[in-house]
This record gives C-alpha cells, structure tokens and sequence, in this order.
C-alpha cells in the first residue's frame, strides 16, 4: 500500500489501491470460507481442534499458492489477447 | 484491524479536517473495511446454514440441534477468522522477506558486475 498523503496520489491511484485492498479483503473472506467449509464437518463443541487448525492452516497456504498461479496464468492469457503476441506466448510452461 | 487501517485510537487523537482528502481517504479505508465486515457477515450466514440446517423443510422452527449446532458453527467460524489472518499475515512476510532478499541479490550482483552491453 502506498504510504503517500492523498494530496500526492491522483484520483486514479486512489482508486486503484482501493480496489487493490477490496480485493485481498475478499480473497480473505474467500479463503477463510472456502478452508471453513472443507475442514470444520463436526460440532460437538464450540472450540476449534488442533486438527481443524492445522487443516485451515494448510489449506490457506494451498489456496494462496493457486490464486497467484491462477493469476500469473490469466495474466499471460491477458497479455496475449491485448496483443502481446509471440513473446507472450513464450511465457507459457 | 488486519491490515492497519483506520485504527480506532487514529481516529480520536488527530483527526483530520472535515472535508479534506485526509479524510476522504481515511473514511474510503473504513469503508473497505465495514464491506468487508459485511462480506464475512454473509459467508458465515451461508457456511453455517449449510452445514447445520438439513434441507427438509417440514417444520418451521430450528430443532435443538439445529440451534446448538448454528451456536457453535459461528463460534467456530469466528475463531478461524483469526487463525487465517494470522496464516496470512505470516505467508506476505515470508513472501516480502523473499522479495527483499532477491532484490538485495539482484542490486548486489549487479554493483560486481561491470557495465558493459
């Protein structure tokens, strides 16, 4: 995040940091869900297990490890759409 | 909150002037951060219904093992909110330290090497 006043920063800057700081709120929320669902199935008590942390836990790493991959492969598509072309196409594994 | 925006104790001590993008922008950051309190609101309206309330709907009141179960699924899913900030928290500073030694590699590799292309 930048640590620039306001002043200093146009419109679109601000903006786009905005969004940048929706965006990881979200993947937050995401990810905290998405591990919730998979690793939490008993309630027999109000506490979480060890076992339920150590799946979370895991879980968020994993999920953090496909987002940036998904995104670096989007981006690559991206670049080849908006006419990267052949050297985009290079990038690609 | 997580990620160090518009703390509470900012707020009473010097509080900028109304109107002026200080603020502005300090008011956009609470913002994001009531959207996404809201968000966490709904996913654990969701995750909890779902995993608590079977879908045969014969009866309109909540057993009691609906209720305890709804009880204890948001204790649980508040619980978690901490330990996946914290998870998080810890996978950006691996990731920041990595960046900064790769860098401070690169800028170190680059000052030995002699320019010349």
């Amino acid at each position: 995040m930048s640590a620039q006043s306001p002043a200093s920063m146009s419109l679109m800057e601000q903006e786009l940091n905005q969004a940048q700081i929706r965006e990881i709120f979200t993947s937050f929320n995401r990810s905290h869900q998405r591990c919730f669902t998979d690793c939490v199935n008993k309630f027999d008590r109000r506490s979480v297990s060890d076992s339920e942390k150590n799946c979370v836990a895991n879980c968020v790493a994993k999920y953090m490890n496909t987002t940036q991959r998904i995104s670096m492969r989007f981006q690559e598509h991206q670049a080849m759409i908006t006419g990267g072309g052949a050297v985009a196409q290079g990038q690609g594994k | 909150s997580w990620f160090g925006l518009g703390g509470g104790s900012q707020q009473q001590a010097g509080r900028p002037p109304s109107g002026s993008p200080d603020e502005r922008l300090l008011v956009s950051q609470q913002m994001l951060e009531v959207e996404m309190m809201q968000d966490l609101y709904n996913r654990v309206m969701e995750s909890c219904n779902t995993k608590c309330v079977q879908p045969s709907y014969n009866d309109t009141e909540l057993t009691k093992a609906e209720a305890v179960c709804i009880d204890r699924c948001v204790a649980k899913y508040m619980e978690l909110h901490e330990v996946v900030g914290n998870k998080l928290q810890q996978i950006s500073q691996q990731q920041s330290d990595t960046a900064a030694k790769a860098a401070a590699a690169v800028q170190q590799s680059g000052a030995a090497r002699p320019t010349g292309s």
